[in-house]
């Protein structure tokens, strides 16, 4: 199997339920081996997004291609190879967790019982214990083994620290990140939580209701990024040359965040580094744009 | 898959188990009692020739029992919870969201429904099967008598099949629909009903044409077969069955009371009266229990397949 | 073992906070030649980053020659750094003193101070970069 550059694929894929998109013209390449980021107000179709890649529905608009091939189209090549964890980590409650890995060893083509056996010793959780009583936290660990003991090329989790307590969220992140240094793995994740994002991810892919807004890996994002900071002006002189991302003006001051096409030489403006966070926020607080934001990141 | 499908129906399955040994363990010894006694007082030999004191002999079972064949009556209500416990887990699984990580598994979507549906469907028809047999069995003594259609039609035979098929169908289609377990419980129930009542009442005298007699006297020698017949209505016609003009004074000419419907027969028939029924030979029992359990099993395999479309394209 | 530990907010990028804290470590004797580095899947795990941002930090180091890594094994200390001997230590910490005491006496308070102090250090080790 040769590898692929992208893990996942897709061009101009959308989803309509009756005359309502839940997701519309989201074209995006996610690099093999990335830790991969979508971010997105709530409703711009993070979680159909997902659920296309990995059969939950199809497509009404465009296409997508995961590991190479349409999820939807042919599951049985693609469901094998991908570990998905849906929100709130659905368990069946009455289970013993034994019988959530005789669940994934019946329905699963590949399947590493010593893998999810040792990793829910290692988290402390005993094998006759019920899915019901165990904290958030730990169901999300369980959601996430029964993932990971596919071992699976792509892992796709949405919102999987939403419901989470910080504890819970660094031991569940820590956990993610010691199957990403196994090798092997993409790893695609939803989340509000930008802080956590910044220090998983390798790229982000942010989706707005119009379609993704920015993409591409996360450093290159936060170099090409600038805060402005000059005497209350028009931007337009900055606007011709970059791209305005965000402005705000006081009385005497304006602040403005952009994205720069070459490098800022302006006199008038004091020029700083932002991080991640002020990026994401900014654009989350862009209105409408008239036309197609660029979509790539150029390196 | 079939392992899935059994653990998460585990529990329901047991308490429908635990339904179906309840019911034997009071539809058995009351069955043989019943049939003992019916043995005893001689009561098939009675319906066979009629001998003298027979109607006393027939009204004092009847009254015996009278109490307890009211109780099994409510038994027709089973096939409605039997389906209920089979189908609720299935519409539970929708609506808490863990068929996302059965469908995100190894296996397609396609084999997920049809082993679910097909097991569901399989011990709905079981569980009914073993339900019927018991019923039929024990209501053999009143059958006898001439119950056969009236108490006994919706808990003998295949209809009570037809009639759990189509509840579990039922829970299924509006728990894939509105993806919540108690409403769509609720609301299955209430179709289950409305449906029984209406296709019972409604539908099920008009399976065939019903047979139209008229004779003179008592049916037991000159009549048709009544006691075991469906009757659907009984009156005073002329010779073809139509109804007759004056026949308030013809009945006050003959001294009969129209209310009793057996008045003077010869002064009747003199005047062109005769006796009257509508009815559904004993023969076609099985007739319409074929075409009630196939109209619950058309029905059943409707909300099926449209149940089955609804999940493939419209859940995510 | 050393223990690594992160702020965020400091504006200084995670794998260089990673490399400062080997080389503290080293610098301070807790890191001998021959110590082995947690492993890459021992640091993800606990304190919940990106692999790739302690590969790096360990290549940084390798680059440097104060670490190298042995395949199948692990990252291990080459090299210890100098450490400056306690009289060193003594003569500057002397200057210092004596530098502060002029800017107080010139009026700056403890922030300026140390605005100032931070100022030149990051402008002399940037030049000499």
């Amino acid at each position: 199997m040769s590898p692929l550059s992208a893990a996942v694929e897709t061009r101009s894929l959308g989803c309509r339920y009756g005359r309502f998109w839940a997701l519309r013209d989201c074209s995006l390449s996610v690099p093999a081996g990335s830790v991969t980021a979508l971010v997105g107000p709530n409703g711009a179709g993070k979680t159909t997004l997902l659920h296309l890649l990995v059969g939950l529905c199809a497509p009404s608009a465009g296409d997508a291609r995961v590991l190479g091939w349409a999820p939807r189209e042919h599951p049985l090549l693609v469901l094998p190879r991908v570990g998905f964890v849906a929100q709130d980590h659905p368990l069946y409650r009455g289970f013993r967790l034994s019988e959530m890995l005789t669940l994934g060893r019946r329905l699963n083509t590949r399947w590493d019982d010593a893998l999810a056996r040792e990793r829910l010793q290692r988290l402390g959780l005993p094998l006759d214990r019920r899915v019901a009583a165990l904290s958030g936290g730990e169901q999300a660990q369980v959601a996430l083994t029964l993932a990971l003991a596919k071992r699976p090329e792509l892992l796709v989790l949405d919102e999987p620290a939403a419901s989470l307590d910080p504890l819970a969220r660094r031991e569940f992140l820590g956990s993610l990140m010691e199957a990403v240094a196994d090798g092997g793995l993409t790893v695609v994740l939803s989340s509000h939580i930008l802080a956590d994002l910044e220090r998983v991810c390798d790229h982000l892919v942010l989706l707005r209701s119009g379609g993704v807004q920015l993409s591409g890996p996360i450093e290159e994002i936060v170099a090409a990024h600038r805060v402005l900071t000059g005497p209350r002006t028009d931007p337009a002189s900055v606007a011709r040359m970059h791209s305005v991302i965000q402005q705000r003006h006081s009385e005497r001051q304006t602040t403005l965040l952009v994205r720069a096409n070459s490098h800022v030489y302006d006199a008038c403006w004091q020029v700083g580094e932002v991080d991640l966070e002020e990026i994401v926020l900014a654009y989350l607080g862009l209105g409408m744009p008239a036309a197609p934001v660029r979509r790539e990141v150029a390196s | 898959m079939i392992w899935l499908t059994w653990r998460q129906q585990r529990t329901e399955t047991l308490i429908a188990v635990a339904l179906l040994v309840a019911l034997a363990a009071v539809l058995i010894p009351t069955g043989l009692h019943v049939a003992s006694v019916y043995d005893q007082a001689r009561i098939g030999s009675c319906l066979a020739q009629d001998t003298a004191g027979c109607p006393d002999a027939l009204g004092a079972f009847e009254n015996r029992f009278e109490g307890l064949l009211g109780l099994v009556t409510w038994f027709t209500l089973l096939p409605g919870i039997l389906a209920i416990l089979i189908a609720a887990p299935f519409a539970i699984e929708l609506e808490q969201g863990t068929f996302r990580l059965a469908w995100t598994q190894s296996i397609t979507r396609r084999r997920w429904l049809t082993t679910k549906l097909v097991l569901i469907a399989a011990g709905a028809l079981l569980a009914a099967l073993i339900m019927s047999l018991l019923l039929t069995w024990w209501r053999t003594p009143f059958d006898q008598l001439g119950n056969r259609f009236d108490t006994g039609f919706e808990s003998e035979g295949i209809v009570p099949l037809g009639y759990t098929v189509f509840a579990a169908a039922l829970v299924i289609a509006l728990g894939a629909v509105l993806r919540r377990t108690a409403p769509a419980i609720g609301l299955a129930l209430i179709g289950f009903i409305v449906a029984r009542v209406v296709i019972g009442g409604f539908l099920r005298p008009h399976y065939l044409a019903p047979l139209s007699a008229t004779w003179s006297g008592d049916p037991a020698t000159t009549g048709p077969d009544l006691r075991t017949a469906w009757l659907i209505r009984q009156d005073l016609s002329d010779a073809h069955g139509n109804a007759v003009h004056n026949l308030p004074s013809i009945a006050d000419a003959c001294g009969s009371d129209l209310a009793a419907k057996f008045g003077d027969a010869s002064c009747l028939a003199q005047h062109g009266v005769f006796n009257h029924a509508i009815y559904h030979p004993a023969s076609r029992f099985w007739l319409f229990q074929g075409i009630e359990a196939a109209i619950f099993l058309g029905l059943a395999l409707a909300l099926g397949a449209f149940a089955v479309w609804w999940i493939r394209d419209r859940v995510s | 073992m050393i223990e690594f530990r992160l702020d965020m907010r400091s504006g200084v990028p995670t794998y260089l906070q990673l490399v400062q804290q080997v080389k503290q470590a080293a610098r301070l004797g807790l890191l001998q030649p021959g110590d082995q580095l947690p492993t890459v899947k021992e640091v993800v795990g606990t304190l919940a980053i990106n692999p790739n941002t302690v590969l790096k930090a360990y290549r940084e180091l390798d680059h440097e020659g104060l670490v190298e890594g042995r395949r199948g094994q692990g990252t291990f200390v080459s090299r210890a750094l100098p450490v400056a001997a306690p009289a060193d230590h003594a003569a500057l910490q002397a200057e210092l003193q004596n530098w502060i005491g002029k800017a107080r006496a010139a009026g700056f308070d403890e922030d300026w101070v140390a605005a100032l102090f931070a100022a030149a250090v990051h402008r002399s080790f940037e030049r000499a970069a």
